[in-house]
């Protein structure tokens, strides 16, 4: 009884409660690394929002502990805006494992930590809501990292244009470009998260009821990316409706493939399947330069057309 | 026919696999196809030769100067498992790493001291939580699952990992002995379907989730875990941290009771278990680029080649005789 009643006492230590006020548990995470570094944290528990400032990124804790009193525990996060470079910020959050992998990550072009304040900021669900919809692909910490180390080294991130939300590419130094709606559409469209996709086309609203879209790519004197497959609508897919559909795609290629290289679709992974030597063992930059040479083609199944 | 004392065949296969399963914990290869490949591989090589000395079973009666020399092989284990588990918090940026080994070094004083059978009792206990977390795993990660990532092009990296962390091939031999014939064989029937099936299974879906980061300096295992939350309000990884620790207690606990001999007092048998221990912790704590390679070359040799030496000398004698 007496060995018994001591294992109790210390499974009691082991829980982990503390103190909620000694913890500071950010909702948004504002980064500018445009000068020195400046952080500002919005939290569900304080009105107010902390802010601090750094010589970089990594002095993240201390310099936010120092302005909160509380400790920096990142593990309810669940965004994370960067105004300056966000793929330097964001390898270094990673491998420090400040970071949730499924944390989404927002490029604000300038003062994130300022906009933020102001409120001017997207919200959290707003991306969310944005990417279940089928107007974004999820580009979460891990994937905007997936993409930058083993990609072709450009990764694409969550910006905000105006009163949207579209995607920058970026290198892990300079910001390439941007991506349009109709191209974020098509990279949501082959990405797996949307719950749902409406698409509108000669005035009449269709909602992707199942897709089977495959990318294949083949390689004669050029690279050719091609995606293929059957799609089916509510209501029945008309040859309008997949021509919109297959210039979503096409323009999902174009603007991100062929027109920077970046490899936001696990193209290098389907080269490599589609037997393709000059994938496998090529580099980033090499993988970049065949993309930016290559030919695209999109064929929506002809039979659902007919059917339809 | 089971008798008091001796192992089931499911308290053999839980310790057999958890002193498999806690390498993998800690092991910072990150997931890919080709790690899944080199995995089978070595693992069909493995069985290959380990199988065939079941039927030898009676014959893996070690002499005394033998089995002294295996139960440092069981203190060096011991030793290189604390350091995958200090590997293990170093991975997971754990800030009381030291607190954390400083508490396993007063367990294990006190565990040790015990009988094997609670160490085969307990990894019965571990073995079937982590089997529920296993079930979890594809529910929580089919959703975000990505076939062609197994085609992601990768260096190989690991070289002889998958020997170093086979360490449970020297125990094999002695783990068999305490079990009937039918309990080790079917141990060693669990044993290899989860060298050959459920392991490589399990890289392979990693890869799945994990395969274009490559380049994340943490732990894979807990990489995959992170990223296939079961929903946005309940996640596993305390679950899997609490196992994976009580894993690495079970397992040194285990390997330092058959590093243990059997002393008249207690004292003395922790002393003859614990100082080659330390000694070995001290030597691979200095050689952190060679304990690899040690530990391979040490598998092989115990798990492999000497039993197989002992069964073909014992039978060598036996012919003689018989002419």
């Amino acid at each position: 009884m007496k060995r018994f009643l001591i294992c109790i006492f210390y499974i009691l230590l082991l829980t982990g409660c503390t103190d909620i006020h000694t913890r500071l548990l950010p909702m948004i995470l504002a980064v500018d690394t445009a000068e020195s570094v400046q952080f500002a944290a919005q939290t569900s528990l304080e009105a107010e929002i902390i802010s601090a400032q750094a010589e970089t990124a990594l002095q993240i804790q201390d310099a936010l502990r120092n302005a909160s009193g509380a400790e920096l525990s990142t593990g309810h996060l669940s965004m994370l805006a960067v105004s300056g470079n966000p793929c330097g910020v964001l390898q270094d959050f990673f491998q420090a494992q400040l970071l949730a992998p499924t944390c989404s990550v927002l490029y604000v072009p300038t003062d994130a930590c300022g906009q933020l304040k102001n409120g001017n900021l997207p919200e959290p669900t707003q991306l969310q809501a944005a990417v279940e919809t089928g107007i974004l692909p999820e580009r979460t910490a891990d994937i905007v990292l997936a993409d930058l180390w083993g990609g072709s080294g450009i990764t694409a991130v969550c910006t905000p244009d105006s009163d949207d939300l579209t995607l920058a590419l970026w290198s892990s130094e300079a910001c390439c470009g941007k991506l349009s709606a109709d191209a974020c559409r098509g990279l949501a469209l082959l990405g797996k998260r949307r719950k749902s996709f409406v698409f509108a086309a000669n005035g009449i609203a269709y909602r992707l009821t199942s897709d089977a879209l495959q990318i294949r790519l083949t390689q004669n004197d050029t690279l050719k990316i091609e995606i293929s497959g059957t799609v089916a609508t509510e209501p029945p897919l008309t040859e309008a409706a997949a021509a919109r559909l297959s210039d979503m795609l096409t323009a999902a290629l174009k603007e991100s493939a062929l027109a920077y290289g970046a490899d936001l679709l696990f193209l290098r992974e389907h080269a490599i399947r589609c037997n393709i030597t000059a994938a496998r063992s090529c580099s980033q930059d090499e993988w970049r330069e065949l993309l930016r040479t290559a030919e695209c083609s999109v064929a929506l199944n002809a039979q659902i057309s007919r059917s339809a | 026919m089971q008798t008091q004392g001796q192992w089931s065949a499911v308290q053999g296969a839980a310790v057999i696999i958890l002193l498999r399963l806690f390498p993998f914990f800690c092991c910072g290869v990150p997931f890919s196809g080709t790690y899944a490949k080199q995995m089978l591989l070595n693992a069909i090589i493995q069985i290959i030769l380990i199988l065939p000395m079941l039927q030898f079973r009676h014959r893996l009666q070690f002499p005394p100067k033998l089995l002294r020399i295996f139960r440092l092989c069981a203190a060096f284990e011991a030793a290189y498992l604390t350091l995958a588990f200090r590997r293990l918090c170093m991975q997971l940026k754990l800030q009381s790493a030291a607190i954390l080994l400083l508490t396993l070094l007063l367990t294990l004083l006190y565990t040790v001291s015990l009988h094997d059978r609670a160490s085969a009792r307990t990894a019965t206990l571990l073995l079937c939580l982590a089997g529920a977390g296993f079930l979890l795993l594809p529910i929580s990660g089919v959703g975000t699952a990505q076939r062609v990532l197994l085609h992601t092009p990768e260096l190989s990296r690991f070289g002889v990992s998958e020997w170093a962390n086979a360490c449970e091939l020297p125990l094999l031999p002695l783990i068999l002995q305490k079990q009937t014939e039918s309990a080790a064989k079917r141990s060693t029937f669990a044993w290899t379907a989860f060298r050959i099936l459920f392991l490589p299974a399990l890289v392979l879906f990693g890869t799945m989730q994990n395969g274009r980061l490559l380049s994340f300096q943490g732990n894979p295992f807990f990489l995959l875990l992170a990223r296939t939350p079961l929903s946005e309000a309940f996640r596993m990884d305390g679950f899997w941290i609490l196992l994976a620790f009580g894993c690495g207690a079970l397992c040194i606990t285990f390997c330092l009771q058959t590093a243990k001999p059997h002393l008249q007092t207690s004292r003395r048998m922790l002393a003859a278990a614990f100082l080659p221990y330390l000694f070995f912790l001290a030597m691979l704590w200095m050689l952190p680029a060679q304990q690899t390679t040690i530990s391979a070359a040490l598998n092989l040799l115990f798990g492999i080649l000497i039993p197989w030496g002992i069964i073909l000398f014992r039978c060598c004698i036996n012919r003689r005789k018989n002419a």
